[in-house]
């Protein structure tokens, strides 16, 4: 069923040139091993050349991978984590095609889910009629509404939203500065009670802190490999409202490292 | 299901108006349906809505004191 929607391919750019560089060292090598006569690359580099182009090739192929097996798993889980009843009004800050945006909006009844981005186009080819004709494929436009803006300043009004999702979109902000901004503008949009879960490569421990000093209690979702490399997963809760953050003995907070 | 995004600025979700506020000073937006545009007065700026799709970005947005003809045509 979920086999038709196309979320991309992250780092399409990177995946390409690992796949033509991989096949253009790959081929020389092949046919010099197989034809005794030839010497495309010189007999020493050879091996060398051949291993290196698998290398290029598997490591393609894990990129790949984590675009179109790994999110999945990993979007399921920050999706569930917000325990969406249904009458939520849900963000995906930085949504791209869709994939978090979507996960929620399976969820939602009455609810409308909400995703905001810049489309940038070096980020898996996105565009806002992509992610609309995805929602559109799997049956949620009713309940999703796509618009053009930046994270860093959200065009929302204060406690707009019951939920935030946001997979691999912050760390594309350059500065840290920039990045503290858009994490306190989704503290700003959500409303006392409610939930935030964020999935990023890098920089998760920092939004952490950010987090927390603004009064949310922040959770490990755990950790999940992505291009082999360790990704992080954050649930924040902010306190309903009239209520401080209170740190409680029994150590709710599990999130450290 | 019919796709009423291809209607340019006609078929913003009037839930989706009620909590859009201007990116720059958080404040309160007007629609003009006739202009396709969310306009924040404090700005003074006219957020264009494409495709039915808010552009939310001062960037993109018009100068309210601008002459809306001209300046919808792409710069540069």
């Amino acid at each position: 069923m979920k086999q038709r929607t196309k979320y991309g391919i992250d780092a399409p750019r990177v995946v390409r040139a690992y796949i033509v560089f991989g096949v253009l060292l790959a081929l020389p090598a092949l046919i010099d091993l197989t034809w005794p006569g030839s010497t495309l690359i010189p007999a020493p580099w050879r091996i060398g050349a051949a291993l290196f182009a698998a290398l290029l090739l598997a490591w393609a192929a894990v990129m790949l991978r984590s675009s179109l097996v790994g999110k999945m798993r990993v979007r399921d889980r920050l999706v569930d984590a917000l325990a969406l009843s249904g009458e939520e009004r849900v963000l995906d800050a930085g949504c791209g095609l869709g994939l978090a945006l979507i996960g929620c909006a399976e969820k939602l009844t009455t609810g409308k889910a909400i995703g905001i981005d810049l489309w940038a186009a070096h980020l898996s080819d996105n565009n806002p009629d992509a992610a609309w004709a995805n929602a559109v494929m799997e049956g949620v436009a009713d309940r999703v509404e796509v618009e053009t803006g930046d994270i860093t300043w959200l065009p929302f009004a204060d406690a707009a939203f019951d939920a935030v999702i946001s997979m691999t979109v912050i760390h594309n902000i350059p500065s840290q500065k920039a990045r503290d901004q858009a994490v306190r503008e989704i503290i700003r949009v959500l409303k006392p009670g409610g939930r935030i879960a964020i999935f990023d490569l890098l920089h998760t421990a920092r939004y952490a802190e950010i987090l927390r000093q603004a009064g949310l209690t922040v959770e490990s979702l755990g950790c999940d490999l992505l291009w082999l490399w360790p990704c992080r997963s954050l649930l924040a809760r902010k306190p309903e409202a009239g209520f401080q953050a209170i740190r409680r003995p029994s150590g709710t907070e599990v999130f450290s490292w | 299901m019919t796709d009423t995004k291809s209607d340019p600025g006609s078929n913003v979700d009037p839930k989706l108006l009620e909590i859009l506020v201007c990116p720059l000073t958080k404040g309160p937006l007007r629609y003009d349906p006739a202009a396709g545009e969310l306009i924040s007065d404090r700005a003074g700026l006219a957020y264009p809505i494409r495709d039915g799709i808010p552009i939310m970005l001062v960037d993109e947005a018009r100068p309210l004191d601008s002459d809306p003809i001209t300046d919808a045509l792409p710069p540069r």
